[in-house]
């Protein structure tokens, strides 16, 4: 037997729908930096192979916290350790970033009461190779314009994505609402940010961001 | 060959199994049907018909045959429909041909075989009833009308659409196939011979499950999408579970496209889901607390002569089973005197149950806090200053001698009666004020509930806004690691309704819906069809004639699956 504590009498059904709009009202932003390269190891011929990364900054009510080389594709867990609020980046295999927060939204109570499973697949996971839009030639990932892609990695775990999400199309510099811009202020004035990031990336096209839904 | 119970894998190997994967072909086909005023449709399928079968088959002129697939998102109920056109003929033989044979309920059967084989080795590919009554042209001012009549027949599918199930229990640990079973023989009336379908192992988890006012093929669709099949009439009549995994083996695999006409990918002009949400229900009760709070609430209020007050307070609601119904544990009590006590006291005493913490109800015991001694004592001071007043008054009434009578008396009389009004206030402020007890029963409530698993499985870097979810509820579903995977093939059949093909082949009547196909790859290196090309059926349609050039033609709308 598993018990939930303080979980809203009656509310059984609604407990994943309820815990998720709980996470997603402390977010209050996202930040992103324009993406690198960084070498995460060797191929077989002793070549080093690169993957895309971003640092990360995601707002919260209480406070923010940075995540530095975020890869894209990749969940990076425990970036803000206290509240256990994952990352993640992907890049689909049309091209695009996404940067998806995602919470292990275990209900109340012990560790092993999670009740929600969330997975992502790539279409080469789903054994539907030939629906993908990406093909790897040479070991690189490109897609049908013959653009240098990220490879496409599936995500699974116990944990629920968190509805928001900040679309970066482009890495220009996007308008974003009020909220954004209080919060890019915020990202300009730590000390740990502006030069740091334009130092550590190419491009240095310093942040793309958008609002939280 | 649906993998499951088939009715047709049986020809697998078999002259006529060759000849329709061939291009070389004498195509025919048969049509029977049954008198329904002798016999029914579970007769006829389990073989006790007492009617003779009539073949009809040189009177029809041509059988359009549509199957599409079932219980797919909308928990859509389709069955095969056969638009058949026959010939008026009152002289018929062995029966006349009219309105009067080709009734509503009528046993249907069609088979499709070739020349070149005897018609008992045909496969059978419609077994149905007809339904409503035959249109006939009655009068026309076009010329070469002719005698036609068109009638439409169905699967059985289409007599239990409407069925339902008002309630029916299953116990722990029964097995899936022995749901699906029990239920077609209950509410479907279906003889065991007529169905099909045995041992699915998968078992019925929680402690009480039913099925509850809901249509009977949806239940059993519901109960069968554990084991990832679906209940359906197979051509033969009989109830089968077919499978509707995309890894079950193919029912035909082509090792090049003699038989092909064509094979169209069809654009879908809309958004595919691309996300699936599977919610299950875990089987194990899971104890949900509340916040501590205030459960109940009251006043009590006693008088002058009792001092003591035993009643019982119910919180929530009534006890029911050991599972189920509002309980509280960690009761206690507060409560308030309205300010004075003098000894007064009061006390919860919870009533819990069997299992050491429910209380559904506990005693709440109260003392006014005063002594009969001191009761007895105002009494009894007030009836003598009553009876002073009384004297004093008595004696001034009557002129009697003595101090009573006297001008300082007055004042003693005066002060008696107000030590007697005085007394008398404070005894009925005492009655009302001292007796009065407000309290309140907090505590946790807390109740067993199954608890809702949640597995989603979502194509990769799909942004929200480009997201579609389809939510998929099942509570037969109960182990979030099945059901993860579950999920996952679940998603698989979501992408896979975006690659749609329409495939124009010769007719293979071997093959149904949910078979899976498989067309070897050409090898031309660039080529979409490079690699082998794997197909899922879900729909044919065909025409079943001799008519030219339709003759032995038929058109597959099937998803690539690989």
């Amino acid at each position: 037997m598993v018990e939930l504590q303080y979980p809203g009498y009656s509310q059984v059904r609604e407990l994943s729908r309820d815990e998720i709009e709980r996470h997603q009202k402390r977010f209050t932003g996202i930040t992103v930096s324009a993406p690198g390269t960084k070498v995460i190891g060797e191929d077989e011929n002793g070549d080093d192979v690169t993957e895309y990364v971003c640092d990360v900054r995601v707002g919260f009510v209480e406070s923010w916290a940075i995540i530095r080389d975020v890869l894209v594709n990749t969940v990076a867990y425990g970036i803000i350790a206290d509240k256990d609020v994952p990352v993640l980046m992907e890049r689909n295999e049309a091209g695009r970033v996404s940067i998806i927060g995602r919470s292990r939204v275990a209900l109340p109570g012990r560790e092993s009461s999670n009740s929600l499973v969330f997975s992502t697949y790539t279409y080469a996971d789903l054994d539907f190779v030939f629906m993908a839009e990406l093909t790897l030639t040479g070991g690189l990932w490109k897609d049908g314009y013959g653009h240098l892609m990220a490879s496409p990695q599936g995500v699974a775990g116990v944990s629920y994505r968190i509805d928001f999400i900040c679309d970066v199309l482009d890495w220009n510099e996007t308008d974003a609402d009020d909220n954004f811009d209080y919060g890019t202020d915020q990202w300009g004035q730590t000390s740990c940010s502006w030069n740091h990031l334009s130092q550590d990336h190419i491009g240095n096209d310093e942040v793309a961001i958008e609002s939280i839904e | 060959m649906c993998v499951g119970k088939m009715s047709r894998n049986r020809f697998f190997g078999t002259k006529i199994g060759q000849i329709f994967k061939s291009t070389i072909r004498y195509p025919d086909f048969k049509v029977f049907i049954w008198n329904p005023h002798r016999t029914t449709i579970s007769d006829v399928v389990m073989g006790r018909a007492e009617s003779p079968r009539y073949d009809i088959t040189e009177y029809v002129t041509s059988i359009g045959y549509a199957e599409n697939i079932a219980f797919e998102n909308k928990d859509n109920i389709e069955y095969p429909t056969c638009k058949i056109t026959v010939v008026r003929d009152t002289n018929a033989l062995p029966i006349q041909i009219n309105e009067r044979t080709l009734l509503d309920g009528t046993p249907i059967r069609i088979v499709q075989g070739d020349t070149r084989v005897p018609v008992e080795e045909w496969v059978p590919v419609f077994m149905g009833v007809i339904r409503g009554n035959p249109s006939s042209n009655q009068f026309s001012r076009k010329v070469n009308t002719g005698p036609a009549m068109e009638f439409v027949a169905v699967g059985r599918e289409e007599n239990y659409e409407n069925s339902v199930v008002t309630a029916k229990p299953f116990e722990q640990y029964t097995d899936m196939g022995t749901v699906v079973v029990t239920s077609a023989i209950d509410y479907m009336q279906l003889d065991r011979r007529e169905i099909d379908i045995g041992y699915q192992n998968y078992y019925v988890a929680h402690k009480q499950s039913q099925f509850v006012d809901i249509e009977v093929m949806k239940a059993m669709a519901q109960a069968l999408q554990t084991v990832f099949k679906k209940p359906k009439f197979n051509s033969d009549g009989k109830l089968i579970a077919c499978d509707s995994l995309f890894t079950k083996p193919p029912a035909r695999v082509y090792e090049n496209k003699d038989l092909v006409q064509s094979i169209l990918r069809r654009q879908v002009g809309s958004q595919i889901n691309n996300s699936v949400r599977l919610l299950g229900l875990r089987d194990a009760m899971t104890k949900i607390i509340e916040r501590d709070q205030r459960i109940t609430e009251g006043s009590i209020t006693v008088g002058w002569f009792r001092r003591k007050v035993d009643m019982t307070v119910y919180m929530g609601d009534p006890a029911g089973e050991s599972e189920g119904g509002q309980k509280v544990q960690e009761t206690r009590m507060e409560h308030d005197f309205q300010g004075m006590t003098l000894g007064g006291d009061a006390q919860w005493y919870p009533e819990i149950e069997d299992d050491g913490y429910s209380v559904f109800q506990g005693r709440l015991r109260m003392e006014t806090g005063y002594a009969p001694e001191i009761q007895m004592l105002m009494l009894i001071v007030y009836t003598a200053l009553a009876l002073e007043a009384a004297f004093a008054w008595v004696a001034k009434a009557f002129g009697m001698q003595g101090c009573l009578s006297n001008p300082p008396c007055d004042w003693y009389r005066a002060l008696i009666g107000l030590a007697r009004d005085m007394t008398m206030v404070a005894i009925s402020w005492i009655m009302t004020r001292m007796g009065h007890l407000t309290f309140e029963i907090h505590g946790t409530p807390f109740q067993f509930a199954y608890q809702q698993l949640a597995a989603t499985a979502e194509l990769s870097g799909i942004l929200t806004k480009d997201r579609k979810e389809i939510e998929i509820k099942n509570d037969w579903f109960y182990d979030l690691t099945y059901m993860q995977n579950a999920a996952r093939i679940l998603l698989k059949r979501e992408l896979a309704k975006r690659w749609v093909y329409d495939i124009v082949m010769l007719d293979d009547a071997l093959l149904e819906v949910d078979d899976v196909i498989v067309f070897t790859g050409s090898g031309v290196e660039g080529a979409e069809d490079e690699n082998d090309m794997k197909f899922y059926i879900n729909s044919i349609q065909k025409d079943i004639t001799r008519k030219s050039p339709h003759t032995g033609i038929a058109k597959i709308s099937a998803w690539r699956v690989s």
